[in-house]
């Protein structure tokens, strides 16, 4: 401890207001310290001044008659009564703090049923996605005519005689691999769709496929 | 007693305390009826609110506490009311018809004049905290709760308090600081 810490402490040690274990080390630095021990010193005689000067002072009194006036209009005042609080728990053993949790529980609790039984807003009902959304029906891959197929083409079934069928398959064609230096646009175009439509002659059997873009434009036609 | 009704036993509650709350009212309003005022405003406010004193605390700090804010209150409706000069010279004639025999009146006076003289080198808090702790000798904590602060407010104005008190002392009776050399 320095002499500035001592002299900080001094008025308080010349009430006797620090601990004991302070006080013996401040106390050891004024038998040092020959300043500190001076600025001490008028601390404890000013305070000791006071004390006398109180001491010595006649204190003020009511007279007899004074007092019995103020107690019985002090006694005419009404006394309060007691508050909801005090009402509800009288002298609880426990302090308001925890009785303030213990009731703030229930409630937080009973909140919480009320909102999962009553208060909460149902959700709403799963709607169908509508048909356009819907997924199509895997379709099998479209395979070129062999000559065993053209051969089983040439005498049809009756069923297929009937007429001419015209199919149009929507299929993803395969996507290449993207090649580095092909921009984002262009492989994003490789990935579209491409339209097939398949006419099957009734007579001959022949069937012939046409390949169109997402435009309905002629990309090719195979047999 | 009170509390169950019986509204005699409030005066032998309070007797003990008639003194030390009129002196410690008047080192704090600094006049003999403003003084009188806080200290009844103080007995009837603890009849009214005897209930909420905890039986555990001491009932002289608790009405020590009240008195400390009442005389505050009064502090501060005096500050915005208009001054009167018949209410000083009342309050004067008053004293001098209360007090002791004028020439001890005239000793008490001076020896009163000379303490509150020195009390006013300090601020309202300090003066509350000072007289608190070094004239009616409350420990720290019980004037921290007497005052609803905490015991470093008390100790830091406490602090303050005693350096201004002993600055005004020495400058009143100058032997006394070539007494400690």
């Amino acid at each position: 401890m320095n002499c500035r810490s001592i002299r900080r402490s001094i008025p308080l040690l010349a009430g006797n207001d620090i601990s004991e274990r302070k006080a013996r080390r401040l106390r050891a630095h004024l038998e040092r310290c020959e300043i500190c021990r001076n600025e001490f010193r008028p601390y404890s005689a000013a305070l000791g001044k006071v004390k006398e000067l109180a001491d010595r002072e006649t204190a003020p009194e009511w007279t007899d008659t004074e007092w019995q006036a103020l107690m019985t209009r002090t006694t005419s005042v009404r006394i309060e009564k007691r508050r909801f609080f005090s009402l509800a728990f009288g002298n609880s053993p426990f302090p308001a703090p925890l009785l303030g949790l213990a009731l703030a529980v229930p409630a937080v609790v009973i909140g919480l049923v009320l909102w999962n039984t009553v208060l909460k807003p149902k959700s709403s009902p799963i709607v169908p996605a509508p048909a356009y959304v819907r997924r199509p029906e895997p379709t099998p891959p479209i395979t070129a005519p062999t000559r065993q197929n053209q051969k089983e083409e040439k005498e049809p079934d009756v069923r297929s005689q009937e007429k001419s069928i015209i199919v149009a398959r929507t299929q993803e064609r395969e996507r290449p691999a993207p090649r580095p230096n092909e921009p984002a646009a262009a492989q994003k175009e490789s990935s579209q769709d491409v339209v097939s439509v398949t006419l099957v002659s009734q007579e001959t059997g022949l069937k012939v496929v046409w390949f169109l873009d997402k435009n309905f434009e002629w990309k090719g036609e195979g047999k | 007693m009170v509390l169950a009704g019986k509204k005699e036993a409030f005066e032998p509650l309070v007797l003990p305390y008639r003194g030390s709350l009129l002196s410690l009212a008047f080192r704090m309003t600094g006049n003999m009826e403003d003084a009188k005022e806080a200290a009844q405003e103080t007995l009837m406010r603890a009849f009214k609110y005897l209930r909420r004193n905890d039986p555990e605390r001491s009932f002289k700090n608790w009405l020590l506490g009240i008195l400390v804010n009442e005389a505050r209150k009064l502090r501060v409706d005096r500050i915005n009311a208009p001054l009167s000069l018949e209410t000083e010279v009342g309050s004067d004639r008053r004293l001098a018809a209360n007090g002791p025999a004028p020439g001890d009146a005239h000793a008490a006076r001076e020896t009163r004049s000379q303490l509150m003289e020195c009390l006013t080198a300090l601020t309202a808090r300090e003066k509350e905290i000072f007289l608190l702790r070094d004239i009616e000798e409350l420990s720290v904590a019980e004037a921290a709760e007497a005052l609803g602060t905490s015991s470093i407010s008390v100790r830091v104005n406490l602090s303050r308090a005693r350096k201004k008190i002993k600055d005004a002392i020495l400058a009143r009776y100058p032997h006394l600081a070539e007494d400690v050399r």
